[in-house]
């Protein structure tokens, strides 16, 4: 199992985030709360936790995944999950 | 002198959506009266859903794999589920609960929501499911919701789950006290209090096993009392319209809070003792995949979701996913809860058709909570039926004639949603009430035994919805040789993956904004092909000029609308004073309003309004 590149992921993850909210990718950081800044509902945040985990792989805990609000939260658990 | 058109049109499908048309008279059309029945008798096998439940119990086979959010399986036979509901029964009992009380309902889609479903009604009381909340950043506004709920309702008791306990008593203090929030684990549980003999209240037919909340104007959704007996006449003519057997198996990841999961999913399989697969919504959400992985799996037959579902499927799932699927056995896919994209079903069956998937399964579907669930079903000989109609006769004169080419701004691709459930009628209204004559766009009214005694303690709004046995939809629509096709909506709600939104409700929040100009707002919905859904305009007028803090304002709506609904727009218009179109009496002109902005017509941003001649 190869190590994964924190870079590659924050760069996924921010070009999947990016789509979803129909915003350029360089609109979109970290600091960015997923309702209140990007505008996503619930369904579309479900559907940005879907790629990315499918993406790395990773199978998510519904109860973590309430927790989560900002980009860097999602970038957060992700780390935690690739180690 | 009898004028004939002609029509034989064959849709160009590359996919296999293809629809012959026969010759239309005009004359022929306009001469029928809107209005079917089906007079299909049929006696109900149950009088009351316990008496469904109990059945089942006798059956050998599981009714229900419930599969978790790793996608295992847990099979679940009936014979547990009546001893559970006896366990919760017996426990609520002993809390005091009387007959006809309302219990709230929120516990996830799994197996613990049917013992605590079937308990409450075998200890006499009323079952009232309401919706999770989505995420803990939305849940001012689900606790305000909720808080209506309880206050209308009057419910004592609570029901549901540890997480949510800690959320609810460390937010908010809910109406009914800590005392009234009851964990399903605890009404589960088999200790002395459930060991006790008690003696179940009589349950008879005509009581009320349901009521279902339907998301009114923001704060004020009604209550839809539904008793066992409008249940299983719903339930039974689903059944005989999509000719349900044992032999079928079923599959749903719709929340058991949502009519379409609860009646649907779970009552029509256990009515029609077919097996069910119960996925949780957040699964497939997660994981489409997994949906057409289960359907391959275990054979299902029937599968039911909103069109949103089957755009998702498109979009997400990729060829490698598809190459160990195999959906041959699926013979039935409804589609329903919101309007059928055309795109979408074609996208779907293009997509799929490697897998073995059938070209003829899509089957839309007409219903709504005041009717239990179903009030229309295509016919089984052919499921979906698409036409052409003229864009610009339908929207500006209501009437469907047929259109003509390939231009998609000149046409409309609609498909039917079919024919009345046996025992159901339905008719389209003119203005007066009278029956408009096939062609015509009215309201759609339906008439059957499915309907409603009334809202909960509010009989003005049942008055007001229900006339002469009638139910008023508040959905526009036409027939066409006795098929029903929905053409819009007559209070204007947008209908956004399932759910629904009132213009009025964005308008207000957006109106109340700082440099908004109050009264000058107009959202609408547009079609959004690629997502088979609509996507939510608002245009609001506004004296600020300067671009930085049209962004910054753009960005207050945006949120302002999120946070109060849950849902953003997909599009924000900021145009200057004037723009937006007006009745003499200053009513807002909603329709014109889409128009100027699908035809671009506006300008956002300051600038010269663009005026037409």
């Amino acid at each position: 199992m190869g190590t994964v590149s924190h870079a590659d992921l924050k760069e996924d993850l921010i070009f999947i985030i990016a789509k979803l909210a129909e915003q350029d990718r360089d609109s979109v950081s970290l600091e960015h709360r997923i309702r209140e800044d990007l505008g996503m509902d619930s369904l579309k945040s479900m559907e940005a936790i879907s790629r990315i985990t499918e993406l790395y792989d990773v199978d998510p805990d519904l109860d973590e995944l309430a927790e989560l609000k900002t980009v860097g939260d999602i970038f957060e658990y992700m780390l935690k999950q690739v180690g | 002198m009898r004028g004939i058109y002609t029509c034989v049109m064959r849709r160009k499908s590359a996919y296999n959506i293809t629809v012959k048309e026969r010759s239309m008279d005009y004359n022929e059309i306009q001469a029928k009266p809107a209005r079917a029945g089906n007079l299909l008798e049929y006696t109900l096998k149950y009088d009351t859903l316990l008496d469904m439940l109990i059945s089942r119990g006798n059956d050998t086979d599981d009714c229900i794999m419930f599969m978790d959010m790793k996608n295992r399986e847990r099979p679940v036979h009936a014979s547990e589920f009546i001893r559970q509901s006896e366990t919760v029964a017996r426990h609520l009992l002993d809390l005091g609960i009387e007959k006809h009380e309302r219990v709230i309902i929120m516990l996830p889609t799994g197996p613990e929501f049917v013992p605590v479903y079937f308990g409450i009604l075998m200890s006499g009381a009323i079952p009232v499911p309401v919706s999770r909340p989505a995420s803990t950043s939305g849940i001012e506004r689900y606790l305000a919701n909720l808080r209506h709920i309880i206050a209308d309702s009057g419910a004592r008791i609570f029901v549901t789950v540890e997480q949510i306990r800690e959320n609810a008593s460390r937010l908010m203090t809910l109406p009914m006290g800590e005392e009234g929030i009851v964990l399903a684990d605890e009404l589960l549980a088999e200790d002395a209090c459930s060991r006790k003999t008690v003696a179940f209240p009589a349950v008879e037919s005509d009581d009320p096993a349901l009521i279902q909340y339907t998301s009114g104007t923001t704060g004020r959704p009604k209550g839809v009392v539904l008793t066992h007996e409008n249940l299983l006449h719903n339930i039974h003519g689903i059944g005989l319209a999509a000719d349900f057997s044992p032999d079928d198996r079923g599959i749903s990841w719709l929340p058991l809070y949502h009519d379409m999961g609860l009646i649907g999913g779970l009552f029509t399989s256990l009515y029609w003792k077919m097996m069910l697969v119960l996925m949780m919504p957040e699964a497939f959400l997660l994981r489409p995949a997994w949906w057409l992985q289960n359907i391959t799996r275990f054979g299902i037959t029937v599968g039911v979701s909103p069109n949103f579902g089957y755009q998702y499927c498109v979009s997400r799932i990729s060829d490698e996913a598809k190459e160990n699927l195999d959906l041959g056995s699926w013979r039935l896919a409804l589609n329903g809860a919101e309007p059928v994209d055309v795109n979408t079903l074609d996208s779907f069956i293009e997509s799929f058709s490697s897998c073995g998937l059938r070209s003829d399964i899509f089957f839309p579907v007409y219903g709504m909570a005041e009717n239990s669930l179903a009030a229309t079903f295509p016919s089984m000989e052919q499921k979906t039926v698409m036409r052409r109609f003229s864009r610009e006769v339908l929207e500006q004169e209501g009437r469907a004639l047929p259109g003509k080419g390939d231009d998609m701004r000149a046409c409309i691709d609609l498909v039917s949603v079919g024919y009345p459930l046996p025992g159901q009628e339905v008719m389209i209204a003119d203005t007066e009430g009278g029956a408009c004559n096939e062609g015509f766009v009215g309201e759609i009214l339906v008439k059957s035994p499915s309907i409603t005694p009334g809202y909960y303690k509010n009989s003005d709004a049942t008055d007001e919805t229900i006339v002469n046995g009638w139910l008023h939809t508040g959905d526009m629509g036409f027939m066409l040789d006795g098929m029903l096709f929905i053409s819009g909506r007559k209070k204007e709600i947008i209908i956004k993956r399932g759910r629904n939104i009132y213009p009025y409700d964005l308008e207000r929040i957006a109106s109340g904004m700082r440099d908004i100009r109050r009264g000058c707002c107009a959202a609408f919905s547009v079609p959004n092909r690629e997502q088979g859904t609509e996507d939510i305009v608002i245009v609001c007028e506004t004296g600020v000029l300067e671009q930085g803090a049209l962004q910054d304002l753009k960005k207050a709506v945006r949120t302002g609308i999120l946070s109060r609904l849950g849902i953003g727009p997909d599009d924000i218009l900021l145009v200057p004073k004037g723009s937006i179109p007006k009745t003499t009496s200053g009513k807002i002109q909603r329709v014109l309003c889409r128009e100027l902005y699908l035809s671009g017509g506006f300008t956002d941003g300051p600038g010269q309004i663009k005026k037409s001649s």
